[in-house]
């Protein structure tokens, strides 16, 4: 029953918190769930709607800071 | 099973011990197993005889049992594909109270809980199930998640109170717990609230602020802890059963109160005898309220839940002196 997709992002521990609002900031675009705190890994799950948008600030935020979406 | 028996269950310990013993010792023998059945017969004689008549110092010590089903629990017998979110987004992750979005009977919802946790060292990482004010702000930060996005909120309510520590209250217990209440008072999708053990106070009202309010048979709701009260009233604790008495926190009395909606049965022992039964009739409670609730207009909702709300409690007005 999958009503959003889970998108998995590798950054670094430091970026967590920005990265999270960031993401929330674009209300309703996707919600931050920190995977692995050390190892820098979120999962965000986002509605498949929005998974173009999601993937314009992944790119976005790559040029500014570590964000590579793994899968 | 091995059971952790409560002080008012001894002689049905005494009689659960010789039962296994004697199945231990009998090894399959027709003669023994003939005696193991009048024994069990006369087990569930006597725990129907102790569980009927409880009163609401015991039902306390019921509702606070160490192996009773927690909010843990019920997310994994209930609901599928629990995706637990964490964080206020202001201070810090409390894990006092559990919360994300699942599927229940074929829709998305979000639950909240409050969780005691069952190990010693579950249970000090969860401070006893007692939420600091973050943990009130997560479940808020959750519910305005649920009506953004017209999810039903499932919350179950098992806590001895907020935690009234200095940290918690130099970070605003009062207007986290006071802020839910405004905020879900104006929620404009379903909230069904279940006490499934210790319903203490303000901790238990702010994610309480239902349009059904349902508990477990042998939960309590109750404004303090029995023994806070008679700390209070007697400036004894160990006055706490007399204490249960007058508060009436029983299941019973808040459905005769109108504080609550439905009574929801548990196994005979209490629902840790039982998880899954306790589980589906809780389940069956929720279908029967969330699809009732489901019919409801947004508006009808809010409306449904102050009405609820404003119905509980009577008083009476004095007639008007003759002079005024």
């Amino acid at each position: 029953m999958p009503d959003s997709l889970v998108i998995t992002v590798k950054t670094e521990k430091r970026h967590i918190a920005y990265a999270s609002f960031i993401i929330e900031a674009y209300d309703g675009m996707g919600i931050v769930r920190t995977a692995d705190p050390e190892g820098g890994l979120l999962e965000v799950l986002v509605a498949p709607d929005m998974r173009g948008e999601f993937m314009e600030l992944a790119k976005a935020l790559s040029k500014e800071m570590p964000f590579a979406v793994l899968s | 099973m091995a059971y952790n028996f409560l002080e008012f269950e001894k002689p049905l310990a005494e009689l659960e011990s010789r039962i296994e013993d004697l199945r231990l010792a009998a090894g399959g023998q027709v003669d023994a197993e003939d005696e193991i059945k009048k024994l069990s017969k006369k087990a569930d004689e006597l725990r129907e005889k102790i569980f009927s008549g409880l009163n609401a110092w015991q039902k306390t010590q019921v509702a606070r049992h160490q192996d009773r089903p927690n909010t843990e629990d019920y997310i994994g017998l209930l609901t599928q594909g629990f995706t637990e979110m964490h964080g206020d987004r202001l201070f810090a992750e409390d894990p006092a109270i559990i919360g994300g979005m699942a599927w229940f009977d074929g829709y998305p919802v979000m639950i909240i809980g409050h969780n005691k946790g069952r190990t010693t060292k579950d249970r000090l990482k969860r401070n006893f199930g007692w939420p600091h004010p973050e943990g009130y702000r997560k479940a808020l930060r959750l519910m305005k998640f649920a009506e953004k996005f017209g999810r039903p909120i499932i919350t179950f309510i098992d806590t001895a109170g907020a935690y009234p520590g200095i940290g918690a209250e130099e970070r605003g217990q009062s207007e986290a717990i006071a802020r839910n209440l405004l905020v879900m008072s104006g929620l404009r999708v379903p909230v069904v609230s279940v006490v499934i053990g210790e319903g203490g106070s303000g901790g238990a009202l702010a994610i309480g602020v239902a349009n059904r309010v349902l508990m477990l048979e042998h939960a309590i709701y109750s404004v303090i802890s029995p023994e806070g009260c008679a700390t209070i009233l007697w400036k004894d604790g160990s006055k706490a059963p007399e204490a249960a008495e007058l508060l009436k926190l029983t299941a019973q009395d808040s459905l005769r109160l109108r504080i609550i909606d439905e009574v929801i049965k548990e196994p005979l022992g209490g629902a840790h005898r039982d998880y899954e039964l306790t589980a589906g009739n809780i389940e069956k409670a929720l279908k029967k309220h969330l699809a009732d609730l489901r019919a409801m207009t947004p508006d009808e909702i809010v409306s449904d839940r102050y009405e609820k709300f404003r119905a509980i409690g009577s008083f009476t007005t004095p007639p008007a002196a003759k002079n005024a």
